[in-house]
């Protein structure tokens, strides 16, 4: 099998769809290959109703809230990803086997869905400014016509408060979505001691999130049935398989599954690129030919089939990976009080910890509550007898936040991957090392004390410290970094990977290092920009 | 006795066992088809003894069921990898997850006083309870 297009385009996560999006409406003939699983055992089970009521009415609950292969049941220590429930598990479907990832301190999360990790991602949705790319060839200018183009396009709701300056202006910013009573009073207690607090370094605030608080471009806005981590129902939370959809409609747009991109060939006396994939269902192999190749198929799938494409087996790689912990808190003012009825299942407040005379955000954190999740993960956690567990979290709920901390990461010789050559009738194996430097590990302890005092200033007093573990943030970068010197193994200020006539990586691996606010909006910003780069260039 | 062996024994009367923790956890028996789905999920989990201990703690639970407040209470501090521990955590799971049980689930606003009073009051039946288990544990793993 051999098929041509002008661009191909790897994978179908939200860089790869921003990456598209303008050289389709451009009439650019484009490919996207994609091994591209789907759920499509749970979606159809789940009522349209509010979570509570979904729990007192459908006999068929168990199958999607607990999985029909007991997905949902891991009953030993705390796993990655609250979000992952059962009708999300196909998210992570078939990585270990077809991309298999050998690491003792990384727990890596890697996706071959319709949407990639973006079929799961919890909307985060802020920008990088100027001090997050210091060092780049690229500034908070040349990215900013490309957020408020994406931001446009999937919709972004928050609010201009004290977070502003942080996540980054945004011309069509929708209003905020309604927050759980709990953490409105986190936000008042907040508005009282501000001046205090905000000299320390903390700032609290409504999240941006890219879920629809209004009705747009024919997706609902936010049914307020607490069912985000379940069902897509309605379209409020953006994902990339939206855009796929709307991409579909256009005639120079080809979408093609189940394809795993094993390498790519540049032809020596053409300008045309060659891309050996595989059908990992049939092993059929089949080869797709291009004038420009976009790489987007994560940091971790693109490393793999750039240093496999280049022969580079046995080549460490820098990695870096936002480390992240999880603290559970308790607001007791809050005990006993009802919860809301209408909610949602994402982050009900952002906040940043910029400590005076530090080197920038230290923290970047979000508020939960614990809504559509089973009870009996939380009891799991508990020392307590188990009904006696079940008793107390009941009427602890209401008072219960969970702070998921991000902090920076940095390049070392400690963190990195390489590819390792598979044996015999196996598959490559991409290797991961990434230990945290024992002073970077004390600084972090020391940053995340100075928040919780804070924190503990405004009624929230943690209960404990989760640390999930490194890759657990699920945000990767750094493997091919962006940079203004001619370096090998790097990219270009256009996503060019050197060495190459025309492959550009269009994912995180152009990120040399990871502030700590999430990368997502800044890859699609920059995927777009690449396109709208590569389109003047293709044109 | 072989780990075989073992295995089977335990995973005989898987019925009863479910009957006895639905009781325990929720104040009632589970339904035929949540005990059929608990004999499913333990198999399918494999969550067998894998330990002399281990096996040996859960016959003796279902031979002395009014001893599982107590060895739930003490496996919750310090066996908390025991086959005990999880299998009662399973069946919470399948419990949670059906319409006759939501209301056991679902949180239920009280005023903050009553609240905190149940909080404390729970808190303490679980040292006590936690006590009497540390006492009878020895006993229970030590099997035959």
């Amino acid at each position: 099998m051999s098929r041509e297009a002008e661009v191909l385009i790897v994978g179908s996560g939200p860089s790869a769809v921003h990456a598209a999006l303008p050289l389709v409406e451009a009439g650019v003939a484009v490919t996207m290959l994609d091994v591209g699983n789907q759920d499509e055992r749970y979606a159809p089970l789940i009522p349209d109703l509010p979570f509570a009521e979904l729990r007192r009415s459908d006999p068929d609950q168990h199958r999607y809230l607990l999985g029909d292969d007991l997905e949902a049941l891991p009953l030993g220590s705390a796993r990655v990803g609250a979000q992952l429930t059962p009708p999300r598990s196909h998210v992570l479907r078939d990585v270990a086997g077809l991309t298999p990832l050998v690491s003792a301190t990384f727990r890596a999360s890697e996706s071959l869905a319709l949407g990639g990790l973006g079929a799961a991602w919890g909307a985060s949705a802020v920008q990088y400014d100027g001090r997050d790319l210091a060092g780049l060839p690229i500034t908070g200018a040349d990215l900013a016509p490309h957020y408020e183009a994406v931001a446009a396009g999937i919709g972004i709701s928050g609010a201009r408060d004290d977070l502003l300056r942080y996540y980054g202006e945004c011309a069509s910013l929708a209003p905020p979505l309604e927050v759980d009573p709990g953490v409105v009073r986190l936000m008042e207690r907040y508005a009282l001691g501000r001046e205090r607090v905000n000299r320390r370094g903390l700032y609290l605030g409504h999240p941006r999130l890219a879920v629809l608080s209004r009705d747009h471009d024919g997706r609902s806005a936010q049914s307020y049935h607490d069912l985000d981590f379940y069902s897509d129902r309605g379209g409020s939370v953006w994902r990339p398989s939206l855009t796929v959809e709307r991409l579909l409609g256009r005639a120079s747009f080809s979408y093609q599954r189940p394809w795993l991109v094993e390498r790519f060939d540049e032809h020596p006396d053409t300008a045309a690129i060659v891309v050996r994939a595989r059908d990992p269902g049939s092993g059929e192999a089949a080869e797709f030919r291009a004038r420009r190749l976009l790489l987007a198929a994560g940091t971790l799938g693109t490393a793999r089939i750039v240093l496999r494409s280049l022969g580079l087996y046995d080549t460490p790689r820098p990695l870096v990976s936002n480390p992240h912990v999880y603290v559970p808190c308790l607001q007791p003012g809050w005990i006993g009080r009802p919860l809301a009825s209408r909610r949602h299942s994402l982050t009900q407040a952002g906040l940043i910890f910029d400590p005076p005379g530090g080197d920038g955000v230290a923290i970047y954190g979000e508020v939960h509550v614990y809504g559509s999740l089973l009870l009996f993960k939380l009891v799991r956690e508990s020392s307590f007898p188990v009904p006696q567990a079940l008793r107390i979290v009941r009427e602890l709920l209401s008072a219960f936040v969970i702070l998921v901390l991000e902090h920076p990461d940095e390049p070392a010789p400690e963190k990195s991957c390489m590819l390792r050559r598979a044996g015999s009738g196996g598959k490559d194996e991409l290797h991961v090392d990434h230990r945290e430097p024992a002073s970077a590990l004390r600084l972090r302890r020391r940053t995340e004390s100075a928040l919780l005092r804070s924190m503990r200033r405004l009624g929230c007093f943690p209960l404990g410290r989760i640390d999930a573990g490194a890759g657990s943030s699920i945000h990767y970068a750094g493997t091919f970094p962006m940079s203004a010197d001619e370096g090998p193994l790097s990219v270009d200020r256009s996503c060019k990977l050197r060495g190459t006539r025309g492959v550009y990586l269009c994912d995180g691996s152009f990120l040399p290092r990871l502030p700590a606010k999430p990368l997502t909006l800044t890859l699609m910003a920059n995927a777009r920009r690449v396109a709208c780069g590569l389109l003047r260039e293709v044109r | 006795m072989s780990d075989t062996s073992i295995a089977r024994e335990v995973a005989a009367g898987l019925d009863d066992e479910g009957r006895l923790f639905s009781r325990y956890l929720v104040g009632r028996d589970a339904p035929p088809g949540l005990l059929r789905r608990y004999a499913e999920a333990v198999e399918r989990l494999a969550l067998v003894p894998r330990a002399r201990p281990d096996a040996a703690l859960l016959r003796f639970v279902r031979r002395h069921p009014s001893s599982l407040p107590l060895l739930d209470a003490a496996v919750a501090v310090v066996r908390r990898e025991s086959v005990l521990r999880a299998r009662l955590l399973l069946m919470l799971a399948l419990l949670e997850a059906t319409v006759d049980q939501a209301d056991d689930f679902l949180p239920r606003p009280r005023g903050r006083a009553s609240a905190v009073a149940r909080v404390a009051l729970e808190a303490a039946i679980g040292a006590c309870k936690t006590a009497g288990g540390l006492l009878i544990l020895p006993l229970a793993t030590r099997g035959r």
